[in-house]
């Protein structure tokens, strides 16, 4: 069976740890993060190659500066970048962890999530930022950590990036 | 045109055409002759090529050369021979087992046979290792020891069992990529609760990097070699593609390391092409094919018994309490035995224990009474199978008025004809019913009441056929008056006829009682009137019945008969004073039966 390591970033209460929660099999608490920093869970994807073992590597958060673990992120195939809506500053700290990213892994598939997308009122991220990231081919993804808004969606478009060579 | 054209052409040194002058052009003919002087080889050559490229069969065997060497480099370059050749495969495979499924079997049996073979022997031998361990704890002291131990803590016996004889033993290995922590093979011991493999490899993986990050500054030569907690250990042995982690129970040995480090090395240089295809496709199916790398890994040691006795030693204690349980048990079984032996004799009609002791080697001494008709203690036991060095007895007799005794007892006695039935009531009463002779009736009754134990006897239910005409007879003759006339001691003329009737009467019932085995006796009572003196009237009714005993016997009987002259004890008289009555003048008969023993005692 393929399996393939991806590594979730983003600043610290960003919901990363809520958004999918849901969605995938864990044997190991959130007390997990705090303590070393990396919460590991897998999830099953029906790709064009197949089945896929995505092994999701939930990194702490640290600050809304773009600190990261890099270590965690050596060998990860691919990347989910969350950025909190409500929250303009985890966007440039989320486009901060991506270059270190792209400085220790090279280039790997990756796909940005704007998380909270249920909390329009306490928005942040103006469609000025919205253009600037499509032309910079980041393409971001809503999604809603409350009704699992494009979760699923989101597992499913990293892992085709993952199988299918570009 | 000569044989050889190239004759016709100008000697070297021949006169050719001057220069500057155009030279005659050439016809058809010598035109060709010249091509095949410049190209005669290459047209060959062209033409033998085009041969070659024509001719299949040549094609085939050429490539039947090389087609080996090319397969073995492609496939030592690439893996594209094997898939395109799978699907062809495969399909050949399935058309062959739709086609021909007998023939597939056939083909497999083969193999399959010893394969189902040695996986079984393989179940068997780990079952019976297990069994023969597990049977060796459950009966020595120890293995008691640790049963307490196992109910008092609350553990299972097998975990308690194993914390006290394990030295080490590996329970989980997992072959992990060192960049990606992705687990590519993974095999456990028997018995192991594991958790999901994938996720604690991962785990193992990013705590590593942890305590490489916060302990050894995130150095790429420093890394963790085990980790331990409690009596489990965690070690691990690397290379820059893959390390190898086993959980460890116990302490294992210091080569054990070295040991790990085999397996993967050769897990390394099996594998180089499949590292290099997971890097690409992250699929970890290839790897399945260096298990056995892993379960070389998947080791135990136990602890060795120390100074082992020797077998017959070690099992001598048990040996003896074991012969002690038999021997002691047969000895019990064998006096439960006897005593219920003795206990049934006790219970045979006729015999009384008076005394039983047996000895502590389990002989019995008894002592006891026994009726003659009761069964021979002796011969008793012994047929109930005790033996006759077993026991010693003394008998003394007695008269036993036991039910059963006594009724074999008047049996014996009175031998009951065919015919007769009898039975013994508890009471003591002996009851006879169906035919039998009078004669034997009486006896018998007689017989029956001085038997010891019979208090009575009831023979109302006996009955002899005969009986009814002995009775008439008897009627008939009994009482029979034969008058005399006055002064006379013989009778008169008119009762003569009366007088033969009673005689040939006396002789028939002589003859029917003898049948019945029984005798009659006769008696005459002679009678006188009572004119003439006393002693003469005496005299005269005594002759009188002489007379009529001596006609009796005249007539051919062989009855006793008894013979009284009564005188004139019964005559008649009239206002006080004898008169000459006839009927005074007379005898009378009386018949008798009895037992023909008490007739021969009779002498007349």
């Amino acid at each position: 069976m393929i399996t393939k390591k991806i590594c979730m970033v983003g600043s610290f209460s960003v919901g990363k740890t809520s958004l999918v929660s849901r969605y995938v099999y864990s044997i190991f608490s959130d007390a997990y993060l705090s303590s070393i920093g990396v919460k590991i869970s897998k999830k099953d994807v029906a790709s064009s190659k197949g089945q896929v073992k995505l092994m999701v590597w939930d990194l702490e958060g640290r600050d809304d500066y773009g600190e990261i673990n890099t270590t965690y992120l050596r060998g990860s195939n691919g990347l989910i970048i969350v950025v909190d809506g409500t929250r303009e500053e985890t966007l440039s700290a989320a486009l901060g962890m991506h270059q270190k990213a792209l400085n220790l892994v090279g280039e790997i598939p990756f796909l940005l999530l704007i998380n909270k997308q249920d909390l329009a009122d306490e928005w942040e991220i103006t469609p000025k930022m919205l253009k600037i990231l499509n032309e910079k081919n980041y393409n971001p993804i809503f999604t809603s950590a409350k009704n699992g808004l494009n979760v699923e969606k989101a597992f499913k478009m990293i892992t085709d990036k993952m199988v299918t060579p570009s | 045109m000569s044989e050889n054209k190239f004759n016709d052409f100008p000697e070297e040194g021949a006169a050719l055409p001057p220069e500057g002058e155009a030279p005659a052009p050439l016809s058809g003919e010598e035109w060709e002759r010249l091509r095949s002087l410049l190209l005669g080889r290459e047209i060959a050559a062209i033409r033998a090529l085009r041969e070659r490229l024509d001719n299949h069969d040549l094609h085939a065997r050429e490539l039947s050369e090389v087609v080996a060497e090319a397969i073995l480099l492609r496939t030592q370059k690439d893996q594209t021979i094997e898939k395109v050749l799978q699907p062809t495969v495969e399909e050949i495979f399935q058309n062959n087992l739709r086609r021909n499924p007998h023939q597939v079997v056939n083909h497999l049996f083969p193999l399959m046979g010893p394969a189902i073979r040695r996986s079984i022997t393989e179940t068997f031998r780990s079952m019976m290792q297990s069994f023969s361990r597990t049977l060796e704890m459950s009966f020595s002291w120890r293995g008691l020891q640790w049963r307490l131990e196992a109910m008092r803590t609350g553990r299972s016996f097998s975990d308690i069992v194993m914390i006290h004889t394990l030295l080490y033993r590996v329970e989980q290995v997992f072959l992990i990529h060192t960049e990606t922590g992705i687990v590519l093979d993974y095999a456990e011991n028997e018995g192991i609760k594991s958790q999901d493999a994938d996720l604690v490899s991962a785990m193992l993986t990013a705590v590593q990097d942890f305590v490489k990050d916060c302990f050894a500054g995130g150095g790429q030569a420093a890394a963790l070699e085990s980790l331990q907690m409690g009596d489990l250990t965690i070690l691990v042995e690397r290379t820059p593609q893959a390390y190898i982690a086993c959980v460890v129970r116990g302490t294992p040995p210091a080569d054990f390391a070295g040991q790990i480090n085999t397996s993967l090395e050769l897990i390394i240089l099996e594998c180089a092409e499949e590292f290099k295809q997971f890097a690409a496709d992250g699929d970890s199916g290839p790897f399945k094919k260096i298990r056995r790398h892993l379960l070389d890994c998947l080791d135990a040691r136990y602890i060795e018994e120390k100074r082992k006795a020797p077998f017959f030693i070690r099992y001598l204690p048990a040996a003896l309490l074991l012969f002690l349980v038999i021997a002691f048990g047969g000895l019990k079984y064998q006096q439960y035995k006897y005593e219920s032996m003795v206990e049934e004799l006790g219970r045979q009609p006729g015999v009384v224990i008076t005394a039983a002791e047996p000895s502590l080697l389990g002989s019995w001494r008894l002592s006891c009474l026994r009726d003659d008709l009761a069964v021979d203690p002796s011969n008793f036991l012994v047929e109930a199978g005790m033996a006759q060095n077993r026991f010693h007895i003394d008998v003394y007799s007695y008269i036993s008025l036991d039910g059963d005794i006594v009724k074999r007892r008047v049996e014996e006695a009175i031998k009951p004809p065919p015919g007769v039935r009898m039975s013994f009531s508890d009471e003591h009463v002996l009851r006879l019913s169906g035919d039998a002779p009078l004669g034997w009736i009486i006896a018998t009754r007689e017989k029956a009441l001085t038997t010891p134990g019979v208090k009575d006897v009831d023979t109302s239910l006996l009955k002899d056929p005969l009986a009814q005409e002995l009775n008439q007879l008897m009627a008939r003759i009994d009482g029979t008056i034969i008058y005399f006339p006055l002064n006379k001691d013989l009778p008169e003329t008119e009762s003569a006829p009366k007088l033969i009737e009673a005689v040939d009467n006396i002789v028939a019932l002589e003859k029917l009682a003898a049948n019945m085995g029984m005798g009659i006796t006769v008696t005459i009572y002679g009678h006188a009137d009572a004119i003439g003196n006393e002693k003469y009237n005496y005299d005269l009714s005594q002759a009188r019945a002489k007379t009529v005993a001596a006609m009796l016997y005249a007539r051919g009987s062989s009855v006793p008969i008894s013979t009284y002259g009564m005188g004139a004890d019964f005559a008649a008289y009239e206002d006080g004073k004898p008169i000459a009555d006839p009927g005074s003048r007379k005898i009378i008969l009386k018949v008798h039966l009895a037992r023909l023993a008490a007739m021969e005692q009779w002498n007349p």
